[in-house]
This record gives C-alpha cells, sequence and structure tokens, in this order.
C-alpha cells in the first residue's frame, strides 16, 4: 500500500492579525466586527495600525482625526497619529488595492 | 247628390246673360231614378252573401257562386253608405258561426285531455282561417275602404271574434293553454313530442295575440315548478359535478326548444332567469359545499371544475368558490408540510400542487382575480404554518424555508438531472396551456430547464415569511458547493443569486455574493502564488489550492484540531507566509475540516485515485507503507491524527462502514469502538480509476442541522430583543399588550413571532436592565 497526496484543497479564513479578546479603542468593537456605521465586516471595513502601535476601525480613527479637537492624536497614547501600514502597502505595491490602505492625511 | 241641385241655378243665370244670343239647345241633367230602396236592395244582396257565406262555413256544397260578383255586390252596398250594415250583419253572422259550429267543436272534446281540447282548437283555427280567405276576398272592399280608415280590419275582427268566443270562453282557455303545456311537460320528460301541434299551437297563439297574455305566464309558471322540483331532486341526488353537467344540459335544452319552437325572446329570458335562479343561485350553498369541491380537486378535475367555475359564472358567484377553494389548498398544504414522515419530498409536493392548482386557476378558473388571490393567500397561510416539532429541533422555525433551500441545492448541484420527473414539464400540462404559454420553451437545454425549475421554486419561497432559516440552510449549502466545487453550472449558480437579489434585497444577498468573490479572488491568488513558485523555480509535488474567506460571510466552522501531516504542512505554512507578506495586518485560520485533496493509492488489486476528505487522507497516509495484516488500532490513530473521538469515528466509519470500504475494520460492524482495530482492505476494488469518498463531508450531520435551526432561532431572538429596545428608545414608555404589537409589527419580515416568544424577549432585556417595568404594568427604557 502507498498513498500519496496529489492535490490539496486547503480551506482558510482570515481575520486580522490582532489578540482575540482586543476592542477597537474608539467604538469598543472586537476587531473582526465593524465599526460602527458598517455591515459587513472583513474588506469592507478595515483596521488601521498607527505607528504608537495602537489600532483602530479605519472608519473609527478617519472621524476622530477629522474632529478639531483631536489635533490629529492617537486617541489612546496623545501621540501624532500615524498610520504603520503606509509604509508597508509601498513594500509591497502588488498588493490588491482593494483594502484602500489608508495615508495619514485624510484631508 | 248636391251636384243637382245647384247646377239647375247656374243654368237660370245664364240665359239673362245672353239675352241675345241665339237659341241654344239645352241638354237637361240625366236624372238617374232612384229606383229601388236602399235597405231592400242591402237585404237582397245580403241575401245573396248570405247564401254565399253559408256555403263557405259549413260547406254544404262546392263554392257555386261568383267571388267576383260578390265582390262588386259588397262594392254596390259600400257606395250606397251601407258599409256600416254590412260590417254589423257580418259581425253578426260569424259571431254566430264562430259561437255555434266552431265552438261546439271545441266544446266536445272537453271531457278529454287538454291536449286534445289544443289539437281541436288548432283544428277549429285552422278552419277558420281557410274560411277568412274567403271572407277576405268577398269583402275586400269593405275592408279597404271603410274599415281600415277606422282603423279596423277584417282580419283583426276574425281573430277577435275567434278569440273572444272560443279562445277566452272560461271553460276553454285553461285548457287550451295546458294541453300546450303539457306538450313542452312531455318534451322535459323526454317523452315523445308531437312537435308539429306545439309548433302550430305556439302559431296560433302568437297570431291570435294570446301570448304574451295567456300562455308565457303559465308556461312560465310550470318551468319554475319543474326547475324546482328538478334542482331539489338533482341537488340532493346526484354529485356535485353530475349536477353542474345536468343542470347545464337542462338549460342547453330548454334553449333548444326555445329556438325550436320560436318562443318569444321575453320568454328565453325569464326561462333563462328561472333557471339560473333555482339552478345556481339558490343551490349556491351546494356547488360550493366544501366536501364535493375538495373532492373535484383531489381529482384533479379540470373539466368538471371548469363546467363548475362557467356554471356558477352564470350568475356572477364563481367567486364564491373562494372559501372552499382557499380551504381546501389550505388542509391539503398544511398536510404536506407537516407531513413529518415525507419531509424530504416536501418541495416537491408542494411544487405539483402548486403546478396543479395554477393548471386549475388558469384552466377551470379562467384565471379568475379573486380566486387568484385566493389562492395565493392560501399559499402563503400555511407555508408560514409553525410547529415546534422534533423536525426543526424545537423551535418556530419554518420548515418550508429549509427545506426549498435544500431542494435548491439538489438543483445546483445536479442540474437538469436532479430535476424530479413528475416536474417534468412536458408531462403534465394540459396541451391548452402549454400551446399558449410554453411557445418559445419549446425548444429548451438543460439551462432553461434548471432555471424555470428555480423560477417555480422561488415562487414557493416568496410565500414564506421567515427567509432567515432559508438563508442559512442556502448560505451553507452553497459554501459546500462552492469548496467542494460541486456546483453543476456557475451560470445557474448566479442566476439563482441574482433572483434571490430582485426577491429580497441586495442587503440579502450580500453576503453570499461576498462568498462568490472569495473564491474568485481565492483563484486569483493561486495563479499568482502558483507563477511566483514557477519562477523561483520551486517544485512540489503537492499541488495546493487555498481557498480564503472572508469569515463573516460564510456560515461559522468550528475548527477541528488535527495533526497535520508535515508535507502539508510545509506547503501551507509556505503559503500563509507568502499572504501574510501581500496582506499586512492579516492572518490564516486554517479550516482542516473543510479541506478535501485526491490521493493516488495503490492497493493490492490496482492503483486508484480518491477524492476523499482531509481527515480521511489523514488517516489512510498512516496505512501508508503497511502490509495487509498489519493491524492499525484505534488509539494509535486517535494519537497520530489529533483529531477529537466524534471526527475520528466519522472519518473511520466512512472509511470501513460505508459502501466502497478501503479499510476492514475488526471486529466488522458498524459502530467504531476504541477497542477496534483495522487493516487495508485487500479486495479493494472499482470500476472506475478515480472514486469520490469524501461524500461524509457533504452530508450535513444531525447535529450541524440542530446547529442551524438553533442559531437561527437565537438570531431571531436577537432580532426581536433589537426591535424592543427600538421601539423603548422612540416611546420611552409603553404598556404591554402595545409593545407586543409594536415588536410583531417591526419584525414581520422575519414571520410572526409568537406572543410568549416576545415575553421571553422582555424580560431578558429586563434582566439586562434595558428596561424596567413600572409599577402600573408599562415598560420604559433605561438609558
Amino acid at each position: 500500500m502507498k498513498v500519496t497526496i496529489k492535490e490539496w484543497n486547503a480551506v482558510a479564513a482570515w481575520r486580522w492579525d490582532m489578540p482575540d479578546d482586543d476592542v477597537c479603542g474608539i467604538c469598543r468593537n472586537p476587531y473582526d466586527s465593524t465599526c460602527s456605521k458598517c455591515k459587513f465586516p472583513g474588506d469592507e471595513c478595515p483596521l488601521l495600525l498607527g505607528e504608537c502601535n495602537h489600532s483602530f476601525h479605519m472608519h473609527c480613527i478617519y472621524s476622530w482625526i477629522r474632529q478639531e479637537s483631536s489635533q490629529e492624536k492617537c486617541p489612546m497614547c496623545r501621540q501624532p497619529f500615524k498610520s504603520k501600514s503606509q509604509t508597508a502597502a509601498t513594500a509591497t505595491p502588488t498588493a490588491e488595492g482593494q483594502a484602500q490602505e489608508p495615508t495619514t492625511s485624510p484631508l | 247628390m248636391s251636384s243637382p241641385t245647384t247646377r239647375p241655378k247656374k243654368r237660370k243665370a245664364t240665359p239673362s246673360m245672353h239675352a241675345n244670343a241665339p237659341k241654344r239647345i239645352h241638354v237637361k241633367n240625366f236624372k238617374l231614378a232612384r229606383k229601388i230602396d236602399p235597405q231592400a236592395f242591402l237585404d237582397q244582396t245580403w241575401q245573396k252573401i248570405n247564401d254565399a257565406l253559408d256555403v263557405v262555413f259549413h260547406k254544404q256544397s262546392e263554392i257555386n257562386f261568383s267571388l267576383e260578383e260578390l265582390y262588386h255586390s259588397v262594392e254596390n252596398l259600400c257606395q250606397q253608405r251601407l258599409a256600416q250594415q254590412v260590417k254589423e250583419r257580418l259581425e253578426a253572422k260569424c259571431r254566430t258561426y264562430v259561437g255555434g259550429t266552431l265552438k261546439e267543436r271545441v266544446k266536445e272534446t272537453v271531457g278529454r285531455e287538454d291536449v286534445d281540447v289544443l289539437r281541436a282548437t288548432i283544428q277549429v283555427w285552422a278552419t277558420w282561417n281557410h274560411q277568412l280567405k274567403y271572407l277576405d276576398w268577398i269583402f275586400c272592399y269593405l275592408d279597404r275602404a271603410y274599415l281600415v280608415p277606422r282603423r279596423e280590419s277584417l282580419r283583426e275582427l276574425a281573430v277577435d271574434l275567434f278569440r273572444s268566443i272560443v279562445f277566452e270562453h272560461p271553460k276553454l282557455n285553461s285548457r287550451i293553454v295546458d294541453g300546450a303545456c303539457h306538450l313542452v311537460a312531455l318534451d322535459r320528460a323526454d317523452e315523445d313530442l308531437d312537435r308539429l301541434t306545439l309548433h302550430k299551437a305556439i302559431k296560433m297563439f302568437h297570431d291570435m295575440q294570446v301570448y304574451t297574455k295567456h300562455f308565457e305566464p303559465r308556461l312560465l309558471e310550470l318551468s319554475q315548478k319543474y326547475i324546482m322540483e328538478w334542482a331539489d331532486v338533482a341537488s340532493a341526488d346526484k354529485t356535485l359535478s353530475d349536477y353542474v353537467k345536468g343542470g347545464r344540459a337542462l338549460i342547453k335544452k330548454e334553449k333548444t326548444r326555445v329556438e325550436d319552437f320560436r318562443l318569444d325572446a321575453s320568454t328565453q329570458r325569464d326561462l333563462l332567469r328561472l333557471l339560473e335562479d333555482h339552478l345556481i343561485s339558490r343551490k349556491e350553498a351546494r356547488l360550493t359545499n366544501q366536501d364535493d369541491f375538495a373532492d373535484l380537486l383531489e381529482d384533479n378535475a379540470v373539466e368538471d371544475l371548469e363546467l363548475l367555475y362557467t356554471f356558477l359564472e352564470r350568475r356572477r358567484s364563481g367567486v364564491k368558490l373562494r372559501a372552499a377553494f382557499m380551504k381546501w389548498i389550505e388542509e391539503t398544504g398544511t398536510a404536506i408540510v407537516f407531513d413529518e414522515k415525507e419531509q424530504d419530498g416536501m418541495v416537491v409536493k408542494l411544487l405539483s400542487l402548486k403546478r396543479q392548482l395554477d393548471t386549475i386557476w388558469k384552466v377551470a378558473f379562467h384565471r379568475d382575480a379573486d380566486l387568484g388571490h385566493g389562492l395565493r393567500e392560501a399559499f402563503e397561510t400555511f407555508m408560514n404554518k409553525t410547529k415546534k416539532s422534533s423536525q426543526t429541533w424545537n423551535t418556530d422555525n419554518s420548515k418550508p424555508g429549509e427545506m426549498i433551500a435544500k431542494y435548491v441545492d439538489v438543483l445546483l448541484r445536479g442540474g437538469a438531472k436532479a430535476i424530479p420527473a413528475q416536474l417534468n414539464r412536458p408531462v403534465d400540462k394540459p396541451a391548452a396551456v402549454e400551446a399558449v404559454e410554453d411557445n418559445e420553451d419549446l425548444i429548451f437545454d438543460e439551462d432553461s430547464e434548471v432555471n424555470s425549475q428555480l423560477d417555480q421554486v422561488l415562487d414557493l419561497f416568496r410565500f414564506v415569511h421567515g427567509k432567515a432559516v432559508f438563508e442559512a440552510f442556502y448560505k451553507k449549502d452553497l459554501a459546500r458547493r462552492l469548496l467542494m466545487g460541486r456546483s453543476a453550472s456557475a451560470d445557474a449558480e448566479r442566476s439563482m443569486l441574482s433572483r434571490l437579489k430582485t426577491e429580497c434585497g441586495a442587503g440579502f444577498t450580500a453576503n453570499l455574493e461576498q462568498m462568490f468573490k472569495d473564491i474568485e479572488l481565492s483563484r486569483e491568488e493561486m495563479a499568482s502564488y502558483k507563477m511566483l513558485m514557477e519562477e523561483r523555480n520551486e517544485k512540489h509535488s503537492l499541488d495546493l489550492t487555498v481557498n480564503v474567506l472572508s469569515a463573516s460571510a460564510w456560515p461559522t466552522y468550528p475548527t477541528v484540531s488535527v495533526i497535520i501531516p508535515p508535507q502539508i504542512k510545509t506547503a501551507t505554512d509556505k503559503f500563509e507566509r507568502h499572504y501574510k507578506a501581500k496582506h499586512s495586518g492579516r492572518k490564516l485560520d486554517w479550516k482542516h475540516a473543510l479541506a478535501h485533496c485526491q490521493i493516488r493509492a495503490k492497493f493490492p488489486r490496482g492503483a486508484k485515485e480518491l477524492v476523499v476528505s482531509s481527515f480521511q487522507a489523514i488517516v489512510l497516509l498512516l496505512f501508508n507503507g503497511l502490509n495487509e495484516d498489519e493491524h492499525v488500532d484505534y488509539n494509535y490513530l486517535k494519537e497520530t491524527t489529533g483529531l477529537p473521538p466524534p471526527e475520528l469515528n466519522r472519518t473511520l466509519q466512512s472509511l470501513a462502514c460505508a459502501k466502497l470500504r478501503p479499510l476492514t475494520k475488526h471486529p466488522k460492524g458498524r459502530e467504531i469502538n476504541p477497542t477496534d482495530s483495522f487493516t487495508l482492505n485487500t479486495n479493494f476494488t472499482d470500476p472506475k480509476y478515480r472514486i469520490k469518498i469524501n461524500t461524509v463531508q457533504l452530508k450535513e450531520t444531525a447535529a450541524e442541522n440542530k446547529e442551524t435551526h438553533e442559531r437561527v432561532a437565537a438570531d431571531r431572538n436577537y432580532e426581536t430583543q433589537a426591535a424592543i429596545v427600538r421601539i423603548l428608545k422612540s416611546r420611552k414608555r409603553i404598556n404591554h399588550s402595545e409593545l407586543v404589537a409594536e415588536t410583531i409589527k417591526a419584525t414581520r419580515s422575519r414571520g410572526t413571532l409568537h406572543v410568549p416568544d416576545i415575553k421571553r424577549n422582555i424580560d431578558r432585556l429586563i434582566e439586562k436592565e434595558f428596561l424596567e417595568r413600572e409599577d402600573d404594568g408599562a415598560y420604559s427604557y433605561i438609558a
């Protein structure tokens, strides 16, 4: 008896690479869930990781930064908020644009 | 006579004017001397006429007078201004004759039957008419010069005489009329009808102008009695369809008779009204009787139903069938929906029921709008009946929703081949309908066949209120089809999706679309990954394909712990690294339970290619290189695969206890025990080279079914709670009954909630301190 595997059709589900029980610091929803405005989690409602290592739903942090009073600072540590993923996005230009990798200056 | 008196005056005046004129010859007016006294003349002439009339009336001898002479005599009499008297004498003469001879002849028959009286009358009437011809000839001048200007006529006079003396004679009148009616009754009783007599009688009535006054009312009176009796007897004795047929035949027969004997339009109208009134309107309860009507529907007796409908429609009461129609549909439908033994056949049965009813509606009920509404309403009612039963794991989910989803799954997996024989349409559609509607479908291919099936299923689906159950099961089945590559046709999948989108809106299908998108993206991803591998010249013996899912769009799958063979592990790890590099911030959760693979296995009796689930493959790999008599025991398998016992048992069962058995279990038996051991099945063989034995993965287990049902029910509870909170947020304070009503209204799209369920959800919200119960029983929102 000899058995060889020729073809393997695997199935995997992707999720945001975050600790399981962590929530978005703004909306308090889990990262794998949506921000308070979206209906469908996933690509439609991506996360944004700041250089300060605080991450939020992209929509959440955007609407925060848009407020005058935020002074474009991270709501958790009060450092100027800069996205880490921009560097990641430029590093792999082949990445699909569906996540609409954000820039730090939405305005 | 006036001229002779004026003329002499003129003549006297003329000579004076020409006094000196030569003598002239005067011609005196020729004066007719009146020799005979007019009265004497009348008597004398009348005597002649009288003699002639006697000859005519009594036929004593052949006509021995000159008609022309008599005609002139009458003319002379009239010119002598004796017309009035002539008329009077003639009338008197006729009166005696009609009242005497003619009447006597009819009266002789009084002792016999009505028909005989009628016959005698007709005979006498014919004689009288014959004799009238002579009168016409002789008294023509009288008629034209004297009677017509006075708006009379000889004929009228004669008819009037006959009518008033013979026909309207108190003893004879009813007998004559009844005689005619009796003839009609004979015809109704299907006995020999003296058609000629009846014809003549009707003509006589018309000629005498007594049809409307005497004959018609009596005929209608008797007809009514007859029809009433018929209707009473028939409705009691006959079945519904026989009654309808009988009734229609009766109406037809009456109508033909009316036409045959040229009865008046008014008679026809009144008779029809009588017929319809007694046969239809008054027997409406009988015609729309639930049981009999149900029998017809049960037998799918389209023709009888059409007869019944058109019969009722004569009185515009086809609609009255609605109640019985709806009741039958509801009962039949409910029986199908709650038939616990035949759950799998439910959709097929519902589809055939729907088709049968549609045909009945189109053909038998002539697309009656009201009945059509009734049909749909009734369908909606029973399709949404729910019952907590073991079939739905004691949730009140709608079973039809689940079964429809499963039926669609069968269709989409099997294509046209999966359509059950009884639903293949060319078979049982009536030709008439097919000709009208299906012209464009005459050339149908598999796709359109599947599509038309999908349309029909969707017709059913439309009736279901709680679409959540359908969604849950459809999603589960779709996921399985997509991941295992089991769809028969991508086109069919897409057309189903677009149908659902139009039916339930984009929100309903967003997740389903995401699933398709994931599969599409994964395919592209794999293509670029493989290209990358080739560029790097990394060859793999293993052909790896990965479907990366967006977890939220897909059904939730439990992660089953398993120890993956190292070669697979390397390949997947490599792909994971690639994926992570490409999509920053993501990680992959492997769902090994969903994976399947192809393996090549060399059995003692030949090499085979097997399509197996990942778990099956992992187990089979452990037998690699083993001899046929080497036993592998259960515990070893458990440790090396790392599978939890239920999964391992299922896998082993599918390999050693199913139809195709690459492994042999020791000891033999259907259940897997921890003490069992396994060997390779040395006799394993199959006519095919490529064998699929991963059906265990495709089938839904009872536990999965239960879980899906429970999840739908739980979702529903959350939805209910959300609805309650929304209502309270807007109202702040609300009393119980109002809250219940509002909640039902707000969640109607998911089917009607039961009040106890709402109560339970209110209690849960009170526990969670979203609301509180106030002293007067009202609820208020806690902000």
